[in-house]
């Protein structure tokens, strides 16, 4: 039998006293430390980010045949990132996992503060990043237009709508919440600011009808988003002929990757929250356990990514593609990556098949930072070290990131962390709406899962 | 001259009883408020379904066609490119941003579709004059009557008074123009 999904006290009042509170009440030291030294990564990445457009991008270690280098690695990262928030609001709601009401608003945020990352780097990559509007077809003077049958273009579209729906799901789910914080604002100004995002709302039967309409509308919506943005972005590998890109795999290999690393971020994000802000009774072992089982899932959808494209490699008797994957990847300059990819995506989230794993938050958070670290060295690897051995040997040359590079990724993880400090502080996190009407349902039918 | 009345509910069973009962007795500008969505109460927009689906789903079919045109328009006749023998007309590579923009398309409308249909965003009604009303968002339950004659008006208190609500409370009802 499953635990309950809020424990504790499950008075209305005190349960928005507790997630509505911390609103109002003085940020702690703790916050204006984060804040602090985010705020100050940020600072460094805007200059870093200046320095690149100014001198140009001969700043980073990109080369040419290795001309992706870190700005697409960290793009493709940051975006797969950001899939485990319209998957927990979108797909869960359309399943009726019920568990999803109390983290789909910290997993949305982190979505959104995800995609606004990786949104960074394709226009950094274009080295003009002034003249990002070519992707947008308009009459230009020199008659020129987009090339949509190249993948780049739809990137762009995918991205755009991925980040406008993304916000729109988000925004409509708190209107609710921000009415109830508008209301219990203690000061005329943040009753006025509260009062002025909730536009207006007041829970009247109309609106929550339609409310309801939408936000079912929404979730169908995003979900089909969720897997076609990165199946887009995999097309940008795909349909090159690059030795260990042209593959069909790519699109499902994509996604399930995203998942899987957006959902270690949700754990390491959920885990401190809760533990700074005592959401102990709103987020439960019942949560954790549940975020760990996707992790496995999607894990094993890895694993099996990295076997099949292995096997195809080696059956497709290309030589390119057999040095790629038996030579390159695995014993080639980089391939410790290879195999740290290997273990931390597929091995040691094994460790889930135990329940004592999942509901332990340190074993849970040791495991999402390998993800993460393992998601990222596994982009790093499919990026660099099949454009670093190309199809022939005469354009094989070593990919190397700079500094500069290394600054830059630093900064944009600071920059994120920094957005969901001010979003821990100034929006309510948890669903209060969602988490009272689950309350309400359980009451009425007399069930607590 | 009306006036409007509200009164405050406990919990949402004796809000949906006192819904009820007031509804049969004709009143039709009834409106409830509640802090979670409640099924089985009477909406006073009701009888106009919502047509948030049909716009999103006509703005979604409306942005693909145009999306397709376009790039059939730009790849086609405007900017033709010979990239190694394929057909101008490569329909395939014009799908994901085709798809792309549908979704775009659909989910703007839904959102602004339901807020206008929702009445937002407006940011006074007459029943933010009531002191406490604000708890509709919290624990508490209200039903609204609107624009009850002077001569209505005691027959009305009788039967939302044997509802037993925590208090009723009525607000001059001023006639929107």
């Amino acid at each position: 039998m499953s635990d309950p999904l809020v424990l504790g006290d499950r008075d209305p009042a005190r349960l928005t006293d507790r997630i509505i509170g911390p609103l109002f009440s003085a940020a702690s030291r703790l916050w204006w430390v984060c804040i602090g030294i985010t705020g100050l990564g940020t600072l460094a990445l805007l200059l870093l980010l200046a320095w690149s457009v100014v001198r140009g991008t001969g700043l980073w270690g990109n080369n040419i045949p290795a001309a992706w280098g870190f700005p697409i690695i960290n793009f493709v990262w940051w975006i797969g990132i950001g899939h485990a928030g319209t998957f927990i609001s979108g797909i869960l709601l359309l399943f009726e996992q019920r568990w999803r009401n109390s983290i789909n608003r910290i997993a949305e945020a982190m979505t959104l503060f995800a995609v606004v990352q990786a949104a960074i780097f394709p226009l950094l990559h274009m080295g003009r990043p002034w003249f990002f509007y070519w992707l947008v077809p308009y009459p230009a003077t020199m008659g020129t237009w987009p090339q949509f049958r190249s993948a780049l273009p739809w990137d762009a579209a995918a991205i755009a709508t991925y980040g406008t729906v993304s916000l729109l799901f988000w925004y409509l789910g708190l209107l609710p919440d921000l009415a109830v914080a508008r209301d219990r604002a203690p000061s005329r100004t943040l009753r006025i600011v509260y009062g002025f995002f909730s536009l207006g709302w007041n829970g009247s039967t109309s609106a929550w009808r339609r409310f309801r309409v939408a936000y079912g509308l929404l979730a169908g919506l995003a979900t089909p988003l969720v897997i076609s943005v990165h199946s887009i972005v995999s097309s940008d590998f795909a349909i090159t002929l690059a030795p260990g890109w042209h593959s069909t795999i790519f699109p499902p290999y994509f996604v399930a990757g995203a998942i899987l690393s957006g959902f270690a971020m949700v754990v390491l994000l959920v885990l401190p929250t809760r533990r700074v802000l005592g959401l102990h009774d709103v987020i439960t072992p019942r949560h954790l356990d549940n975020l760990c089982k996707m992790i496995l899932v999607t894990g094993w959808f890895v694993l099996y990514a990295y076997i099949v494209e292995t096997f195809i490699g080696w059956y497709s008797g290309e030589p390119s593609e057999q040095y790629q994957y038996l030579v390159a990847r695995p014993f080639g300059p980089y391939g410790l990556a290879t195999w740290g990819a290997l273990a931390l995506n597929g091995l040691t989230v094994q460790v889930f098949w135990c329940r004592g794993a999942r509901r332990s938050p340190v074993i849970a958070s040791l495991v999402s930072v390998g993800v993460l670290v393992g998601m990222w060295l596994e982009r790093f690897v499919l990026v660099d070290v099949s454009l670093m051995r190309g199809a022939t040997p005469s354009k094989w040359e070593h990919y190397a990131p700079t500094l500069v590079d290394w600054g830059i990724f630093a900064g944009t993880l600071a920059f994120f962390l920094m957005l969901y400090a001010l979003f821990v502080r100034f929006v309510p996190i948890v669903s209060v709406h969602e988490v009272r009407e689950l309350i309400h349902e359980q009451e009425e039918e007399g069930c607590d899962d | 001259m009306t006036d409007s009345y509200a009164a405050e509910f406990e919990d949402v069973q004796s809000l949906r009883h006192a819904a009820v009962s007031v509804m049969s007795e004709g009143y039709e500008r009834v409106e409830a408020f509640s802090p979670i969505p409640v099924d089985g109460l009477p909406d006073p927009l009701s009888r106009r379904p919502s047509s948030v689906t049909r716009a999103a789903g006509l703005a979604a079919l409306a942005a693909g066609s145009v999306t397709y045109a376009l790039q059939w328009w730009i790849t086609v006749r405007a900017y033709p490119l010979d990239v190694g023998g394929r057909p101008l007309h490569s329909w395939p590579s014009f799908i994901p941003i085709t798809f792309e923009m549908s979704v775009l398309a659909a989910a703007l409308t839904a959102v602004f579709v339901t807020l206008r249909e929702a009445g937002l965003p407006k940011w006074w009604r007459p029943q933010d004059a009531i002191e406490g009303f604000a708890r509709a968002g919290e624990d508490r339950y209200w039903l609204w009557v609107e624009g009850v004659e002077h001569e209505r008006a005691r027959r009305l208190q009788a039967v939302l008074e044997a509802t037993e609500p925590l208090r009723i409370v009525t607000v001059p009802h001023e006639e929107q123009p």
